[in-house]
């Protein structure tokens, strides 16, 4: 990068000025895995505490601090701004854009994340308590919160601000600095996702920052949003919570499925089995996605009807997520397949994403969810679509575009140990919670029934090594640095799109003029 | 570079801007909607005092009286009756006995809820002491009557109700 660096500052400063989408690509990157290692370990914290039944190295409002903490960072420090930081390295890259379309805004955007995250994370050292009601924050609980509560909701406000200005980056470069002939129909699939997503984010980061501002409201204005006793509802609130907060899950899966949609057809060595339909497929999910949401809220109490309407509606979701499986599987069929690293996450996010999804259709049949509800199972579903869903797109995406970043080619001994590393242990730590849930261990609990034992050290145990082999990543990324063997522009030979026609590692600054498009045209 | 982006630019700012204020229409839709349907066990506070229906003799409703008091305010606050089995169509009174336990002069409200919650609309009130804010001196108590009828097109898979009140300190509101 540096024959090519043209940034007034040097040093430290040029990461605070710099307006290179892809140094705020590389901004982001650390910084969510900064937070993940972060959030990490507030689990490592957690499973310490669940390894035997007992209060015995926290009490319980200290572990419900670091269940609400590890929520939160987790998806706003860490998967969230992972996906942002790809967009922003790759969508350029991929559209043969020079940058983003408002490169200051990007910066700024950025530069907000530190300072919002920074807020959460002193709320810690605060008299009283960190926030300790769940990242989910509901009503009147969080009323009633500690001081620490107006802390958070500022939080809230900061991160969705930044959000929603890397959406608009996003699209607005999407939509207008596509090179010549690069219509909708022809674009990548990860920016087909990102495109949708960021249509999401605008859609409904608003309803999170109205939902913390009637929060706010309530808890110094004197005003009874959630207040039952001037005239409010707490259940208003888990209303308009998960009217943000289920498109907000889909927002952080969409790019994990462009990611995917571009490694598995890299490795099969074949085309994107039914490219439109996976078009199609990802808008109806966005679409559906502000029609489901009180399925989180069967047992809050709502008409047959509702819970009808909301239960088929929610299977109804299976049918586009099945479509995009099906494309897949169908794209790996006859396939010339080989087994480099980021296909192996890949792989791995098919099967263990698809287990995910298959428990939240089971979470989504109203009369079993009565039986399911804020049980382990609960947390065994949504880990498994986040961790080996999300976070596996996400390795996938870095094992496949670090070359191009770095332009050096990693070990595939040790980036494939990271691997298997991961794909056991993630397994050993949610599978059981399965088990846990529905033999009835309700969560955000740190002490538990003595039958419990035996699964939950099983889980602690898989949790450490997890932990643990995210810690071994960093190894493999130094490594890549210091001893990697240096790449061509076009580093895997299946692979197809803009971003390999640029060198590796790709130059501080790309497409100055556009390029023609027929060049890649297969 | 910006006039090229900036009607996109205008257009999502324009989005956010409205799902922000639509955020705060959900409140007034869902009072609404809750109002119109009766689904939240709430929308009780209308007065019925001319409802007659016959009585439908054939069926034997159990209605369950339940009492809350808001944790921040001392009140004795109880009804006369637990539990009691009446027919659809057959008026039934019972008391609330509300004392007040403070030295204060105190406005309170009983705010109703039924459970299951569809049973709201056919809890029919000819008489009730919750439909108006009520004085209570230092510490005052009374009883308080309260008249209802069960309607007789009360769905038939429910058996039994409960009709619970909570009551609110306004004394701070007023």
């Amino acid at each position: 990068m540096d024959s090519n660096t043209q940034t007034a500052s040097t040093g430290l400063l040029r990461w605070v000025t710099t307006t290179n989408h892809k140094d705020i690509g590389t901004l982001y990157l650390i910084f969510s895995f900064t937070m993940f290692l972060v959030a990490g370990l507030m689990a490592m914290i957690m499973r310490a505490e669940l390894y035997q039944p007992g209060e015995h190295l926290m009490n319980a409002d200290f572990y419900n601090q670091m269940v609400t903490l590890h929520g939160l960072i987790m998806i706003f420090g860490a998967v969230m701004p992972a996906f942002t930081g790809l967009a922003n390295w790759m969508v350029p890259l991929m559209i043969g854009a020079p940058d983003m379309a408002m490169p200051r805004m990007n910066n700024f955007s950025f530069w907000i994340l530190p300072v919002a995250f920074g807020i959460l994370l002193s709320t810690l050292l605060m008299k009283g308590s960190a926030p300790n009601f769940g990242w989910t924050f509901y009503a009147p609980l969080s009323v009633k919160g500690p001081a620490s509560t107006d802390y958070f909701i500022l939080f809230i406000h900061l991160s969705g601000i930044s959000s929603i200005m890397g959406a608009i980056n996003i699209m607005v470069t999407i939509m207008n600095l596509r090179a010549p002939g690069m219509t909708y129909m022809k674009m990548p699939i990860f920016v087909w996702t990102w495109l949708i997503t960021s249509y999401l984010l605008i859609a409904v980061m608003p309803v999170l920052a109205g939902v913390v501002t009637m929060l706010l409201a309530d808890r110094h204005l004197g005003t009874s949003f959630f207040n039952a006793a001037g005239g409010g509802d707490p259940r208003l609130f888990q209303h308009i919570f998960w009217f943000f907060g289920h498109p907000e899950v889909y927002i952080m899966i969409l790019p994990a499925f462009g990611i995917i949609s571009e490694v598995i057809p890299t490795f099969a060595r074949k085309k994107l089995f039914g490219y439109s339909s996976m078009v199609y497929a990802t808008g109806a999910i966005a679409m559906m996605s502000f029609f489901v949401w009180a399925h989180h809220m069967f047992t809050s109490g709502m008409p047959l009807e509702g819970a009808l309407f909301f239960m088929y509606l929610t299977m109804l979701v299976a049918v586009p997520t099945g479509v995009k499986v099906f494309n897949w599987v169908a794209t790996l069929f006859k396939g010339s397949l080989t087994f480099e690293t980021p296909m192996l996450f890949a792989l791995g996010f098919i099967i263990m994403f698809t287990i995910g999804g298959l428990s939240g259709l089971m979470l989504a049949i109203a009369p079993a969810d009565f039986q399911y509800h804020d049980s382990y199972f609960v947390v065994a579903h949504f880990h498994y679509v986040l961790v080996p869903g999300a976070i596996f797109a996400i390795f996938s995406a870095v094992y496949y575009w670090l070359p191009k970043w770095t332009g050096k080619m990693y070990s595939s001994v040790l980036s494939q140990t990271h691997f298997w590393l991961s794909a056991i242990s993630v397994n050993l730590t949610f599978f059981p919670m399965h088990f846990l849930g529905l033999a009835g261990m309700p969560r955000r609990v740190p002490d538990y029934s003595l039958q419990f034992v035996d699964f939950n050290q099983i889980v602690s145990i898989g949790g450490f090594i997890f932990g643990l082999s995210q810690v071994f990543f960093l190894f493999v990324l130094y490594r890549n640095v210091t001893k990697g063997t240096p790449v061509g522009a076009k580093v895997w030979e299946g692979a197809h799109g803009l971003e390999w026609t640029v060198p590796s590692p790709a130059p501080h600054h790309t497409f100055d003029q556009p390029p023609l498009l027929e060049q890649e045209a297969d | 570079m910006m006039p090229h982006h900036s009607p996109l630019i205008k257009r999502s700012i324009l989005a956010i801007i409205m799902m922000f204020a639509f955020s705060f229409c959900m409140v007034p839709l869902y009072n609404a909607l809750c109002k119109a349907t009766g689904i939240d066990g709430k929308g009780l506070l209308q007065q019925d005092s001319q409802y007659t229906a016959g009585i439908d003799v054939s069926r034997l409703i159990t209605i369950e009286f339940d009492s809350n008091v808001q944790p921040s305010l001392n009140f004795l606050f109880y009804p006369s009756t637990k539990k009691a089995k009446i027919h659809p169509g057959e008026p039934y009174t019972l008391y609330y006995h509300m004392n007040n336990l403070t030295s204060d002069l105190k406005i309170v409200q009983a705010i109703p809820s039924v459970a299951p919650p569809v049973g709201s609309k056919f809890i029919k009130k000819l008489e009730c002491f919750c439909f108006q804010y009520q004085d209570f001196y230092p510490y005052q108590s009374l009883m308080m009557p309260l008249r209802i009828v069960i309607d007789p097109e009360l769905p038939s898979y429910i058996h039994t109700l409960t009709l619970s009140y909570t009551l609110f300190d306004l004394s701070s509101h007023s």
